[in-house]
C-alpha cells in the first residue's frame, strides 16, 4: 500500500480486495515459489559443514510448515555469506540474483579476518549503489534502520579494523558464561 | 622407563633375533614374577584380551610379534602411564620457593617497590605482609610445604572437582587428622579465604537512586534521600502512625570492579604484559593487511594528536560494551541488568578478545535508558584519572615501574545499546545515529514505520545514472542533493553544549531537530573530539537482521516477510 503510493511498480501493488475476500499477493519477482521453497529446504536438509564450522542447519528445517526453526545470529552469517548465493541462483531472475549476491560478497569480504585496505575503500563507494540496487528491487517497508546501516559499515571498518575486533560475538559469548553463575533466590 | 625399541626392532631381523628372544624371556620372567598361571597375551594377534600361560605367550610373541604400542606393560604389573605422572608431577613440581612465593614476590614489586617516595598504604601493606609470613610458615615440623602453597592447592582442587563447600570444609577436617600434630592446614573454607584474601580484585557496591537520578557516592555518600526526585535510599516500611520508616535495606545496588587494577594484573605475568606491547611491537606478516584495530585510521590519528600518551606502548586502549543481559533466562521476569564490559585492545588479535582479557566492570540493574551516563560515573571517573594522572604499574616484563594511562578508544555494541550509551534516540525519524539529523527517515503511514527507502541515492557521486532514475525508486523524484558531511567529534560537542534543557527533563527540540536524551559521560573525556570512531555499529547485529529480513522475504513466511499487505 505504501509502495502505491511511492513507487511505480504497478506488477507488485496490491489491489483491494473485493467485498470481504481475502487479499491477494501478486507473485513478486525476489519470492521463491513454493515448489522452489520446498527444493530448498530439501537442499538445506543435506548440507554439510566442516567441524565447528557452522551450526547443524539440517536439525531446524521443518517441511510442513516450510520454515527453519532456531537459527542463531551465527547461521544467519553463515547463510548470507555462503549459502544465499548458492540458494537463489537459477530460481530468481538473473538481475536479483546478482545484486543478493553482491550483497553477501560485501560482507564475507567485510568479515574477513584480515582485511585490505584498498578494497575497504573500493567498499565504501560501493555500499551506497549496492544500498539503491536493493531498493530498485524490495518494497519500502524492507528497509528499516538495519539495512540503512550498510552504508556505515565499510567506513567503520577503514576506521577500526577489522571485524573481529569490534563486533558483540565475543560478548554475548562471555554473557552466557555468567548465565549458569546467576543464583535465583525466590525460587 | 628403560628402552623398550627392541621390542618393535629385532622381532623379525635376523642379527638381533637371539637379543630379541632373551628379551622376551625376561619380559615373560617379569610378567609371571607374582605367581599368576595365565596373563593376558601381547602378540599382535591376542592384543592382550585373551589369557595365555607363560609356555604358549613365548610361542605367540616370537610368531607374531607385539602388539603396537605396547610399551608401557600396563597388564603386566606395570603402573598406567597417566596416573604415574600425575602423581609423579605433584611431588616433583613441588618447590617451595619457586611457585607460590615467586607470584608473591611479583606481587611485591608490583605493589610496593619503587613506588616514589612514597609509603605504600598502611592496610594493604599489612595485609601483605601478613600474607607473606604465611607464605613463609611451613605447613608443620617435618616439611617445607608452606601453608599458602598448601591452601592454594586444596583451594584449586576444590574448584577444579566442583567440591561443595560442606565436602571441602570436611575434606579439610580429614586431612588435618591425617597431618602431624601442631599442623596450620586451615580446619574450613572460611579459614582458607580469609588467609588469601589481600589477593583479591577490589568490588564496590554503590547504592542508586531507584529512579536512577544520581549515585550515593562522592558527596552524597551519606545522604538517605536525593533531594532532587526525593526518593529513598533504603527500602520504605510503614511504622504505624503514617510515617514511614527506613530500613537498612538498600534500593537498588551498583556493582562497580574496578577495571584499573585488573588491567594491572595483566602485566603482572611476563607473558601479557610482553603482550600488551603487541599493537607496537607485534609482528605483521602482511603489512598491506588490516588484522589489528591498531591497523585502522582511527588509532592512527589517535597516536598523531596524542603522541606524548601514545608513545608509550604499554599505555592501554580500552573499548567498552555493554548489553542486556536477561539472567533469569528468556521466558522468565521482564528483568534485564546490563554488564559493561572493559577490553583492553593491546594485546593481538587472537587474545584479544579471548574470555579472560574481557573484564567485567559494571553491573547496571535494570535497564538504565536515559540515565547511563549516571551509572557509568565511576567507570569514567577511572578513565578520567588514568588519562591525566596515570596510575604506578609494575611491569614483570621489563621489571620496572611505569606510569600507565589507560584511554576509551570505542565501543562495540547492538543498536539499542548504542542509543542509550551515546544519548541518540535510534527510535523515530532519525534512527541512524552515526548521520544524526542530516538523515531524515520516511514515515509509512500504511505500515506504521520509518523506512530508509530511497535516502541512499544522495549518497552517490553525482553523476551516477541512478539519481535520474523517476521510475525504479520514488516515483518521479529526481535526487540532486550532496552527501551530507559527517559530523567530527568537535562539532557534536559543540552541538551537545548548545542544547538547553527543557523544564521536566529532556532538550528543546527533541523528536523535531534532533533525537539527543542525555548528554553521554563520555564527553567528559578530554580527548573524545580525537577519536574517529567512537562508537560502532555491531556487525554482528546488522548483519543478521538483515539477513532474516531477507530470509523472510525470500522465503515468503508469513508473518516475516517485508513484502506484505502494509508493504
Amino acid at each position: 500500500m505504501d509502495q502505491a503510493s511511492l513507487c511505480d511498480r504497478p506488477k507488485l501493488n496490491i489491489p483491494p480486495p473485493k467485498d470481504g475476500k481475502k487479499w491477494k499477493k501478486p507473485t513478486a519477482e525476489f519470492v521463491l515459489k513454493k515448489h522452489q521453497r520446498k527444493e530448498v529446504l530439501e537442499w538445506f536438509q543435506t548440507l554439510m559443514f566442516p567441524d565447528g564450522y557452522a551450526a547443524n542447519l539440517r536439525r531446524g528445517v521443518n517441511l510442513s510448515t516450510m520454515r527453519i526453526n532456531g537459527l542463531k545470529s551465527h547461521d544467519y552469517h553463515i547463510w548470507i555469506e555462503r549459502l544465499l548465493p548458492v540458494m537463489v541462483r537459477g530460481y530468481l531472475p538473473d538481475h536479483v540474483w546478482q545484486v543478493l549476491a553482491e550483497l553477501s560478497n560485501f560482507f564475507r569480504q567485510l568479515c574477513a579476518k584480515e582485511l585490505s585496505r584498498t578494497v575497504v575503500k573500493q567498499m565504501e563507494k560501493l555500499a551506497p549503489v549496492l544500498l539503491c540496487k536493493l531498493e530498485k528491487i524490495f518494497p519500502p517497508g524492507f528497509f528499516n534502520p538495519m539495512q540503512h546501516m550498510i552504508l556505515h559499515l565499510p567506513y567503520e571498518a577503514r576506521m577500526g579494523g577489522p571485524v573481529q575486533g569490534r563486533w558483540c560475538y565475543s560478548i554475548e559469548r562471555q554473557q552466557k558464561s555468567f548465565e549458569p553463575n546467576v543464583k535465583i533466590n525466590a525460587k | 622407563m628403560d628402552d623398550r625399541e627392541w621390542m618393535y626392532k629385532g622381532w623379525q631381523s635376523e642379527q638381533e633375533y637371539v637379543e630379541f628372544a632373551l628379551k622376551v624371556n625376561g619380559f615373560l620372567k617379569k610378567a609371571f614374577d607374582r605367581g599368576q598361571s595365565k596373563m593376558p597375551c601381547p602378540c599382535s594377534k591376542c592384543e592382550n584380551k585373551i589369557h595365555q600361560s607363560q609356555l604358549s605367550m613365548g610361542k605367540h610373541i616370537i610368531r607374531n610379534g607385539f602388539v603396537e604400542n605396547y610399551t608401557r606393560w600396563i597388564c603386566h604389573g606395570e603402573a598406567h602411564r597417566a596416573r604415574e605422572e600425575v602423581v609423579r608431577q605433584c611431588i616433583n613440581d613441588y618447590d617451595a620457593e619457586a611457585g607460590c612465593a615467586d607470584m608473591l614476590a611479583d606481587f611485591h614489586e608490583a605493589h610496593f617497590q619503587e613506588v616514589p617516595k612514597e609509603e605504600p598504604p598502611e592496610p594493604t601493606a599489612k595485609q601483605y605482609y601478613d600474607m607473606l609470613s604465611v607464605a613463609q610458615k611451613p605447613l608443620h615440623g617435618h616439611t617445607n610445604v608452606s601453608q599458602f602453597d598448601a591452601i592454594a592447592r586444596v583451594l584449586a582442587l576444590k574448584s577444579e572437582c566442583g567440591i561443595s563447600r560442606d565436602g571441602f570444609d570436611k575434606m579439610l577436617t580429614i586431612f588435618g587428622s591425617l597431618l602431624l600434630e601442631g599442623h596450620i592446614l586451615p580446619k574450613s573454607m572460611y579459614e582458607a579465604q580469609k588467609l588469601l584474601r589481600s589477593l583479591k580484585m577490589p568490588y564496590e557496591k554503590i547504592h542508586a537512586c531507584p529512579k536512577g537520578c544520581m549515585l550515593f557516592r562522592k558527596e552524597h555518600a551519606d545522604a538517605n534521600y536525593y533531594t532532587k526526585c526525593k526518593s529513598s535510599r533504603w527500602l520504605e516500611v510503614d511504622s504505624g502512625d503514617g510515617q514511614k520508616k527506613q530500613l537498612q535495606i538498600p534500593v537498588k545496588i551498583v556493582r562497580y570492579l574496578p577495571f584499573i587494577p585488573r588491567i594491572q594484573r595483566l602485566f603482572m605475568t611476563e607473558e601479557s604484559a610482553q603482550q600488551m606491547r603487541w599493537h607496537k611491537n607485534g609482528k605483521c606478516y602482511r603489512p598491506e593487511k588490516m588484522i589489528h584495530p591498531s591497523d585502522g585510521e582511527a588509532w592512527k590519528h589517535f597516536d598523531r594528536c596524542n603522541t606524548m600518551e601514545a608513545g608509550e606502548a604499554r599505555n592501554v586502549r580500552v573499548a567498552l560494551a555493554t548489553d542486556g543481559f536477561n539472567p533469569y533466562g528468556m521466558t522468565a521476569a521482564p528483568y534485564s541488568c546490563w554488564p559493561v564490559f572493559v577490553i583492553p585492545l593491546n594485546l593481538p588479535p587472537g587474545v584479544i578478545f579471548q574470555r579472560q582479557n574481557i573484564f567485567l566492570s559494571l553491573i547496571i540493574p535494570g535497564y538504565p535508558g536515559d540515565n547511563m551516563s549516571v551509572y557509568m560515573e565511576p567507570l569514567i571517573d577511572d578513565l578520567l584519572h588514568a588519562w591525566e594522572e596515570g596510575v604506578w604499574t609494575y611491569d614483570r616484563a621489563t621489571k620496572t615501574n611505569f606510569k600507565m594511562r589507560v584511554w576509551y578508544m570505542y565501543s562495540p555494541h547492538d543498536l539499542p545499546a548504542y542509543a542509550i550509551f551515546c544519548g541518540w534516540c535510534v527510535h523515530g525519524k532519525f534512527p541512524c545515529p552515526v548521520c544524526k539529523a542530516a538523515m531524515r527517515f520516511i514515515w509509512l503511514a500504511k505500515g506504521g514505520k520509518y523506512s530508509s527507502f530511497d535516502k541512499h541515492r544522495q549518497f552517490l557521486p553525482i553523476d551516477h545514472p541512478f539519481r535520474r532514475d523517476i521510475k525504479n525508486f520514488t516515483k518521479g523524484v529526481v535526487v540532486y542533493d550532496p552527501p551530507p558531511q559527517m559530523m567530527s567529534g568537535a562539532a557534536v560537542r559543540e552541538w551537545l553544549q548548545l542544547l538547553r534543557v527543557k523544564e521536566g527533563g529532556g532538550f528543546v527540540g527533541y523528536g523535531k531537530e534532533h533525537a539527543w536524551t542525555q548528554m553521554s559521560g563520555l564527553w567528559r573525556l578530554p580527548y573524545m573530539d580525537d577519536l574517529l570512531l567512537p562508537r560502532n555499529i555491531d556487525m554482528m547485529h546488522s548483519e543478521k537482521n538483515i539477513a532474516e529480513a531477507l530470509w523472510g522475504t525470500i522465503m515468503d513466511i508469513l508473518d516475516k516477510t517485508k513484502d506484505n499487505v502494509k508493504a
